[in-house]
């Protein structure tokens, strides 16, 4: 078992999204520049989202994407009481779409939230920007921006805390608060 | 059950939830909690989103196969439930089935027994007789889920949910509204449900008008009130449910004529009046326009009776889906 | 003649008995309204003493012990129904009086159906051709009309000739009242009594439980109370003008135990099925088919006066067995058939009354033996079979814990719908007349 106080320790939240508003700057240009659609998935994803959106001086609204119903483990767990809808502004089609996450990890989600982003239209692309990439992967998945790159030690998860920006580490296998 | 529990209170079935709570099958709003059905609602709103995409299905319960079983003719009901199944991208299959045969106990559980050969996962069911639903949960084996889509005078489950989500659509809160409900409650299946789901909601004022003939032999509930005076059961009411007026009651002596019951029991602009100034009007389907309720009322602003269709298909998916999570876990316990 | 001096504690034992004692049991007296532990000496297969448990056994005699159970004569039923012995698919005959004989019963009155009116010699011989090698004696009660249709009576002289006493309509309606008055009337040129199960089929008819709190709640037709009184009404006025000694048989409520009484009880006698004695309309509220019985299950009021009836000693109990196969009960509630098996579970039943205070072990006795007797021998002429008093009884295990009963020995019914039994009777004891 892991010793707790030895888990890795995250960097300051202000810094790395700093760091990926850079990164996304730099690649496609600045808030007038480029077409980038900004979908944030609920709900750890959907703050890190408005917080580039924020940085990136993006004026229209991010999209949300709820992915209970693509979840491929859906018959193996239960759906959650209160399920905020998914919610796109705009219209996907043709565009660039920057697909926002906290954590990526497996690979899972992103393929849900991407079988569900093509229900609403064909994207000319999809990006991912993740907060932290912490290995472990079950799926070809490679984000385009990454805030904090590391190694999830055995046993763990790293979760974003989205009430005080924080990541936070959790047991597997612990019962859901 | 034992002789020594020979009492005068037999404890109810409870064997459409499994030990933890969760939905096991959906036969009867009775039961089922009030914070319970709020979630179904709460799912339901999410699903609404859905059908507004350029593809309008969710592959929840992608590879899952659902049954339509009809023992009665019906249209919106098993339309709804086909579209609410497609949606959630299950593979959908209809028997409707008139034949007498099948009338029959033995035929029913054969046919049960032949379709669960093929591996089925829900079966959807409506039927003539009160309690059928409950025969067939009880005698399909334990992986398969049930939902009760009308069982002769007994319940209707789904459309009393749907009929709660448009309700709180319009008016938010259920706890300060007023509802009457108007016409054939003795027979209705939709009635009993709906009073069971307003009651588990909260709702302090519900008010059963109709002729002694039409109205149940009891009392619900203190908060159920009987009225036979349709201008007095409807004042300051929020909500007004009219039931569909079915021919054989005529036939059957319970009334004189379907143009002596307009002009006691029908909305009409005139009997309308003393409602609430924002209240709505609802109705189940199908209409007959100019005995219940007249076409002014039935298009009228008020009607929201379209919005109840609207509503059946993401209430139906919100049942199946919840039906179904976490359904290979239950499975793997077998 | 194989006469056992000990007791088996586990299995059904039947003794016939000339002179032997049973030593320990507990009697119940149900005219000294009393149960006192005791010994029973029986001389010659005709007398029986009842002495202190200190007296002595009879010397060079069988003794059987009988610690711990609890002794009374057996039932004597006035309402079952035995499967058509034409019909072998209907069920057995003979399974059907061995579940009774074990039950407890001496004695069975077995009712016309429309499948096995009982309205021939024939169909009266073949009944007592198959109840032949059993103990237990049966009682047809033929057809008041032919093939119970309704239309015009059975051949009364001729089954009077076999040995018939009893007609009944059961519960099938008849054509009018003129012609039900008719078939009253000849009945009674040939000294015929008469059964009523009385049912006014047109209040009844797409009904399938009480119609009240439950039938309700599961939007299930009822059959209203008033589809049994008015009947009761009908079939008193009826049996008046026609001068027949009506028994009104299996009543189901209250109202009806208030129309009795205001008729006078002198020459009316009525009995109350076991079942509606302990449930109620509640025991449907999950659409349990096992509890549909004819006239339906009514309410714990309408129970507690029937319990109060047969305290008074004015109400006999029956079985109403009326057994149905398994599959008849597995359809939805509407589409099953009404009736059930309640041979083997009798006692148990009537021992959870007891259990429970409702019902005092000589208030049993009375309501299942004394009071069947007397309505029967009261039904005899003097030429006639008289029931016997005491020349058979049970030996109960109270306490007795069983479940199903080996498939072997279940009814047709089979299950009764009822587990965990408490209750037993553990043996019979038969008096064989020294001759």
């Amino acid at each position: 078992m892991q010793d707790e106080t030895n888990l890795p320790v995250s960097p300051d939240m202000e810094s790395l999204l700093d760091l990926m508003a850079e990164h996304i700057r730099r690649r496609w240009g600045s808030a007038q520049e480029n077409k980038l659609r900004l979908v944030g998935i609920l709900t750890g994803g959907a703050w890190v989202a408005e917080q580039l959106r924020a940085r990136l001086k993006i004026t229209e609204p991010i999209g949300l994407l709820n992915i209970s119903f693509y979840r491929d483990d859906f018959s193996r767990r239960s759906l959650h009481p209160e399920i905020q809808p998914s919610s796109l502004p705009f219209d996907i089609e043709n565009q660039e779409i920057l697909l926002i996450d906290d954590v990526l990890m497996t690979g899972r989600t992103i393929r849900a939230a991407m079988n569900e982003l093509f229900d609403y239209g064909r994207p000319s692309a999809i990006r991912l920007a993740v907060l932290a990439d912490v290995g472990a992967r079950e799926l070809p998945m490679r984000p385009d921006v990454v805030g904090w790159t590391l190694k999830a030690p055995e046993g763990y998860r790293l979760k974003l805390n989205s009430k005080d920006g924080l990541l936070v580490w959790r047991r597997i296998g612990r019962p859901q608060m | 059950m034992s002789v020594e529990s020979i009492q005068t209170r037999v404890e109810r079935d409870t064997s459409q939830f499994y030990s933890d709570g969760r939905l096991k099958h959906f036969l009867t709003i009775e039961g089922i909690s009030g914070q319970k059905l709020t979630e179904l609602l709460d799912l339901a709103q999410s699903f609404l989103v859905v059908e507004h995409r350029a593809i309008k299905k969710v592959p929840l319960l992608r590879g899952k196969t659902l049954v339509n079983l009809f023992f009665e003719p019906s249209t919106r009901t098993r339309t709804t439930f086909e579209l609410a199944a497609k949606r959630l991208s299950a593979d959908v299959l209809t028997i409707q089935s008139q034949d007498s045969s099948t009338r029959k106990g033995e035929s029913l559980l054969d046919m049960l027994r032949n379709l669960e050969a093929m591996a089925v996962d829900l079966f959807v069911v409506r039927h003539a007789q009160s309690g059928a639903a409950h025969f067939i949960a009880q005698h399909v084996t334990p992986n398969v889920a049930v939902v009760n889509a009308g069982d002769g005078r007994h319940a209707h489950p789904t459309q009393a949910l749907l009929d709660m989500f448009t309700i709180r659509h319009f008016k938010g809160d259920f706890i300060p509204l007023r509802v009457a409900i108007v016409g054939d409650i003795m027979h209705s299946r939709v009635a009993r449900s709906q009073v069971q789901a307003l009651l588990a909601l909260g709702v302090q004022d519900i008010r059963l008008i109709a002729p002694k003939t039409l109205l149940p032999r009891t009392r619900w509930h203190p908060n159920v009130s009987h009225e036979w005076e349709l201008q007095h059961g409807l004042k300051d009411v929020d909500v007004v449910i009219a039931l569909r007026l079915q021919n054989e009651r005529m036939q059957a002596g319970l009334l004189p004529s379907p143009e002596e019951y307009r002009a006691l029991y029908g909305l009409t602009n005139d009997s309308i009046k003393v409602l609430k100034k924002d209240a709505i009007i609802m109705h189940p389907g199908p209409i007959n326009r100019g005995v219940e309720m007249d076409s002014d009322i039935a298009d009228g602003a008020r009607s929201v009776i379209l919005d109840q269709v609207h509503f059946g298909i993401a209430v139906r998916m919100a049942i199946l889906s919840k039906l179904m999570e976490g359904s290979d876990r239950e499975a793997a316990k077998l | 003649m194989k006469i056992a001096s000990t007791f088996n504690q586990s299995d059904f034992q039947i003794h016939h008995v000339q002179t032997a004692t049973i030593q320990n049991i507990v009697w119940v007296d149900s005219t000294a309204n009393t149960v006192k532990p005791a010994n029973l000496l029986i001389r010659d297969g005709k007398k029986i003493e009842v002495v202190s448990v200190e007296t002595a056994p009879l010397k060079n005699f069988p003794v059987i012990d009988g610690k711990g159970y609890i002794a009374c004569p057996a039932w004597w039923d006035l309402a079952s129904t035995l499967p058509d012995p034409n019909n072998p698919s209907s069920g057995n005959v003979e399974a059907e009086l061995k579940l009774a004989e074990e039950g407890g019963f001496a004695q069975v009155t077995v009712w016309p159906t429309s499948s096995y009116p009982l309205d021939t010699p024939a169909e009266v011989r073949l009944l007592q051709q198959t109840a032949k090698n059993s103990a237990l004696m049966v009682t047809p009660i033929v057809a008041l009309t032919r093939g119970l249709a309704g239309e015009r009576p059975s051949d009364f002289a001729a089954l009077k000739k076999e040995g018939c006493f009893i007609t009944t309509q059961s519960s099938v309606p008849m054509t009018d009242l003129r012609v039900q008055a008719r078939c009253l009337e000849y009945a009674a040129t040939h000294h015929l009594k008469v059964f009523f199960q009385s049912i006014e089929s047109s209040l009844a008819v797409g009904g399938y439980m009480h119609e009240g709190e439950v039938s309700d709640i599961l939007g299930i037709p009822g059959i209203p109370v008033m589809a049994e009184t008015i009947a009761v009404m009908r079939d008193l006025e009826l049996a008046k003008h026609a001068e027949v000694q009506p028994h009104i048989s299996q009543i189901s409520c209250e109202r009806t135990l208030n129309l009795l009484h205001s008729y006078g009880s002198e020459n009316i006698s009525a009995d109350v099925s076991i079942f509606h004695l302990c449930f109620t309309e509640q025991q449907l509220i999950n659409f349990d088919s096992r509890f549909r019985v004819t006239p339906p299950l009514r309410t714990e009021s309408d129970r507690l006066a029937l319990i109060a009836a047969v305290r008074d000693g004015q109400l006999a109990i029956s079985s109403g067995h009326q057994p149905r196969a398994t599959t008849s009960k597995m359809a939805p509630f509407a589409n099953t058939a009404s009736g059930a098996a309640t041979f083997d579970v009798f006692l148990a039943l009537g021992c959870e009354l007891i259990r429970r205070g409702e019902l005092s072990w000589p208030q049993w006795v009375k309501a299942t033996s004394a009071l069947p007797r007397k309505i029967l021998n009261n039904y005899t002429k003097s030429e006639e079979t008289t029931y016997l008093a005491l020349d058979d009884f049970c030996l109960i295990d109270p306490d007795a814990q069983w479940d199903k009963l080996p498939e072997f020995l279940q009814s047709l019914g089979g299950d009764s719908g009822i587990t965990g039994f408490r209750g037993k009777v553990k043996a019979r004891v038969r008096l064989i007349p020294l001759s």
